[in-house]
């Protein structure tokens, strides 16, 4: 077995997990922390460390090529700076993956996943002399998230205007760093020998805005409840070259793909799928892939699903028949009474 | 670029002008193209041996498609055979050749002195491969059917040879005889499931005669000129001289070719008869293929087999008796197995199996009185030594001028010329359970209107043009298709 990395970040969220509750993922050693620092960022703001996520560089003369063909939605529109959330998938149209990919430079970019998927990326981009490399450990990365966060980055002195899966380079009082908008809230990158400045630089600046650390646990229920479907936690990635399964249709992630684009796993990708929808439990007992049923008939099942201490409910996401999917049509899951929503349950209050 | 073609075919050997002649007797509007200066592939006479010249590919016929030669009209066009069923005779070491042909008393005479159990077996081995090979011909030769007699299927499709032969036989001389037909496609006898090469050998017909081995005469070149003028006559327009560097893609799917010239080729649909790999790596772009299915191709076989010809002053003593045979040398068949494991590993393998025919002791169009060619294809070798080929193929000829020289003393004080032909690189490895599966899935590809017609989609790979014929048909209902 390998051995576990600590994250760039952690001699400061190992002082915050006062639960000394672990996990791991990706490799690296993680606080858990308590499900109840998700509330904080309803209020004021959380800081999360995501620097296990995985990212693999993607370069080369032929890498914009390389990426159209690999992932779902066509990236030659992107700009420097830009991303988009895509899907790839293998050849009979599996999902293998969902993630971010930004636009670096040219022919630079970067993908940003919950999983792994470097040994695919790698043989398929050699077909385009491109080259692919895990570079997890080259940077460290905090999530901010809650409706503080502006004021927050204003009172550290990084300010300015991010679009939604834009990506900007600062020189942040002697730092490089790299502020970007890809998921819920407002991530920043830094060198890892930079990561315990750049993490008390922000407790400092979040004082006043009662800025509290947040465990992985937490992150996933600010995810869940963006409605923000992850890998790993909500499905699992096809592994297999050739297995049709899990199709993008059958996850409700229609929106992830661009039928006219040309694609790997395309001719399996086509066709109507369900239609991605959130679910609200009556209950606090969380039902993860299982089964919805509608007076008797399967119209869907969950993805991911989760207490949510905000809700003070259980929440899921699900990929439901469109016919099913209109908000309060009542359902039962493992006959526990529940209802579809619109997502995101929670909006992302700036 | 002129209006397009309806289909276009790649590569002008025997495979692409049957895809091109049926294509073209259905009405389409076909245009062939052919690297070389002339069509044919390893089967036109393009190796010069003195004074002569030679094929590099197949030398004797056991699978062309009945079919195919009847409604290509290849009699009436000049095909005919020098030799319609040779006998199968194995050379020993230790002891006298076992003849095995189709009289099945003269066949037990000859095994008996190594076995009177295998003498006695042997008709019913026969019989029973035959009976089996023939309903499974339904698979085997046509799109769309499915297998009889399931059950056996899947139990030899799990069989290795040896495993069937050392059920079947007790002396080692009747399990070696069958070693290089074990060996098809560059398989070890022992892999799983090789048992089906040799029903799928059984299931061939040549002249009529179930499991029969026939060569043209005149030679393969012969067969070419018989195919060049079905698909001349059908209205193919033939392009040599005319090398595919890329396929023109819209969309996901074909629309034509470019040459290396630089001149674009529309055409609606396009057949290739070159191998699975070169077709979709690399004359595809990139990844238009499927990422898993090029990191699939991307393994070449490593097994191959080489050829070599030879031209003599007299016939080689074996064959002086029986010369219209294919006369197999292998001593023993777990030596073949051992031997694959060293080709495997980039070695010359110690032990070879080889396939000895002498076209001219029953051709005389062949060679000028006097001259004799022996033709000698050999199992199994790396297709990518160590060493490389240049270095390794004075060693090989001297192994197999050895083998050849031990059963018939005097050979190389006869030599006149002599030629290699080393493994075939670029090939598609074999799969054994393709022996199990439809037509279609090999034929077609991840790419729309792109099918391969060559030996790539044969169940084993052989000169049988059943792939062409099958691959044509696929195409023109793929076409009606898309016109409605």
């Amino acid at each position: 077995m390998n051995a576990l990395s600590a994250t760039p970040f952690h001699a400061r969220t190992a002082e915050a997990n006062k639960l000394n509750a672990w996990e791991t993922r990706n490799g690296f050693t993680l606080a858990s922390g308590d499900p109840g620092e998700a509330v904080a960022a309803r209020f004021g703001a959380v800081v999360a460390d995501i620097s296990w996520r995985w990212r693999a560089s993607i370069s080369g003369a032929r890498a914009g090529e390389f990426v159209s063909r690999l992932l779902t939605r066509d990236p030659a529109r992107l700009q420097p700076g830009e991303g988009l959330r895509t899907l790839w998938l293998n050849d009979s149209g599996g999902v293998r993956g969902l993630g971010t990919l930004a636009r670096m430079g040219r022919d630079a970019f970067l993908l940003i996943s919950a999983v792994d998927d470097l040994g695919w990326l790698a043989d398929s981009a050699a077909l385009y002399g491109v080259e692919v490399r895990d570079v997890t450990h080259n940077e460290g990365v905090l999530a901010l998230i809650g409706p503080a966060t502006g004021k927050i980055l204003a009172a550290a002195g990084l300010e300015g205007e991010l679009q939604p899966f834009g990506l900007r380079k600062l020189f942040w009082r002697g730092l490089d760093v790299t502020l970007s908008r890809f998921g819920d809230g407002i991530e920043l990158w830094c060198a890892p020998d930079d990561a315990l400045i750049v993490w008390d630089r922000l407790a400092t600046a979040g004082r006043p805005f009662a800025l509290c650390p947040a465990g992985q646990r937490a992150l996933d229920i600010l995810d869940l409840e963006r409605g923000i479907v992850q890998p790993g936690r909500d499905f699992t990635p096809a592994r297999d070259g050739f297995s049709p399964k899990p199709s993008q249709q059958s996850l409700g992630l229609g929106a992830l793909v661009e039928p006219d684009h040309m694609f790997n796993g395309r001719a399996g990708a086509l066709g109507p799928g369900k239609v991605l929808t959130g679910i609200l439990f009556d209950s606090e007992t969380p039902a993860p892939q299982t089964v919805l049923l509608r007076g008797g008939v399967a119209v869907g099942h969950t993805l991911g699903s989760l207490v949510s201490p905000a809700l003070r409910r259980a929440i899921a996401l699900a990929a439901m028949d469109a016919a099913a999917a209109a908000p309060g049509t009542a359902l039962t899951a493992s006959g526990a009474p529940c209802r579809t929503c619109a997502l995101p349950f929670l909006p992302e209050a700036d | 670029m002129s209006e397009a073609l309806d289909a276009l075919v790649i590569g002008g050997g025997p495979h692409g002008l049957t895809a091109a002649a049926y294509l073209a007797q259905a009405g389409m509007r076909v245009a062939l193209l052919e690297a070389g200066e002339a069509t044919g592939g390893t089967c036109a006479n393009a190796l010069a041996l003195g004074d002569l010249t030679v094929p590099a590919g197949a030398q004797t016929l056991y699978a062309l498609d009945p079919r195919v030669v009847k409604e290509l009209k290849l009699i009436r066009r000049g095909l005919k055979f020098a030799a319609r069923d040779l006998l199968q005779i194995g050379l020993r070491a230790d002891g006298k050749p076992l003849v095995l042909g189709r009289d099945a008393r003269a066949a037990a005479r000859s095994i008996a002195p190594y076995s009177q159990r295998d003498a006695a077996q042997f008709v019913d081995f026969r019989r029973e491969l035959f009976a089996f090979a023939r309903v499974q011909r339904a698979l085997w030769w046509e799109d769309g059917a499915s297998p009889g007699l399931p059950d056996e299927l899947r139990r030899l499709g799990a069989t290795g040879a040896a495993a069937y032969l050392d059920a079947a036989f007790e002396s080692e001389a009747m399990k070696a005889v069958f070693a290089f037909d074990a060996m098809a496609g560059g398989m070890s006898p022992a892999a799983a499931g090789t048992s089906l090469l040799f029903a799928w050998r059984a299931a061939q017909e040549m002249c009529g005669l179930q499991g029969a081995v026939a060569v043209p005469r005149g030679g393969m070149a012969a067969l070419v000129a018989a195919l060049s003028g079905a698909a001349q006559a059908a209205g193919v327009a033939i392009r040599t001289g005319a090398p595919v560097a890329r396929l023109l893609l819209s969309g996901d799917a074909v629309a034509g070719a470019i040459l290396a010239s630089g001149d674009e080729i529309a055409a609606r649909i396009v057949l290739s008869s070159l191998s699975r790999r070169e077709t979709l790596l690399t004359l595809a772009p990139a990844g238009a293929a499927g990422f898993a299915a090029a990191k699939r191709l991307s393994r070449g076989a490593e097994v191959g087999e080489a050829k070599f010809v030879l031209t003599l002053k007299a016939v080689p003593s074996f064959a002086a008796l029986q010369p219209a045979a294919r006369f197999l040398i292998a001593e023993r068949l777990e030596g073949c197995i051992a031997a694959h494991a060293e080709a495997r590993a980039g070695r010359l393998p110690a032990e070879l199996a080889l396939e000895a025919v002498v076209p001219t002791a029953f051709d005389s169009l062949l060679a000028p009185p006097g001259t004799d060619i022996l033709s000698v294809l050999v199992r199994p070798l790396p297709v990518a030594p160590m060493e490389g080929w240049p270095k390794l193929a004075p060693r090989l000829s001297e192994a197999v001028l050895t083998l050849l020289e031990r059963h018939a003393p005097g050979l190389r004080a006869n030599i006149v010329n002599l030629i290699c032909v080393t493994p075939k690189p670029l090939r598609d490895p074999l799969e054994i359970p393709q022996l199990r599966a439809g037509w279609r899935a090999r034929i077609a590809t991840p790419i729309g209107g792109l099918f391969l017609c060559g030996e790539a989609a044969e169940p084993v790979p052989a000169l049988s043009c059943r792939t062409a014929r099958i691959a044509a048909a696929i195409a023109v209902a793929h076409l009606k298709g898309a016109a409605r």
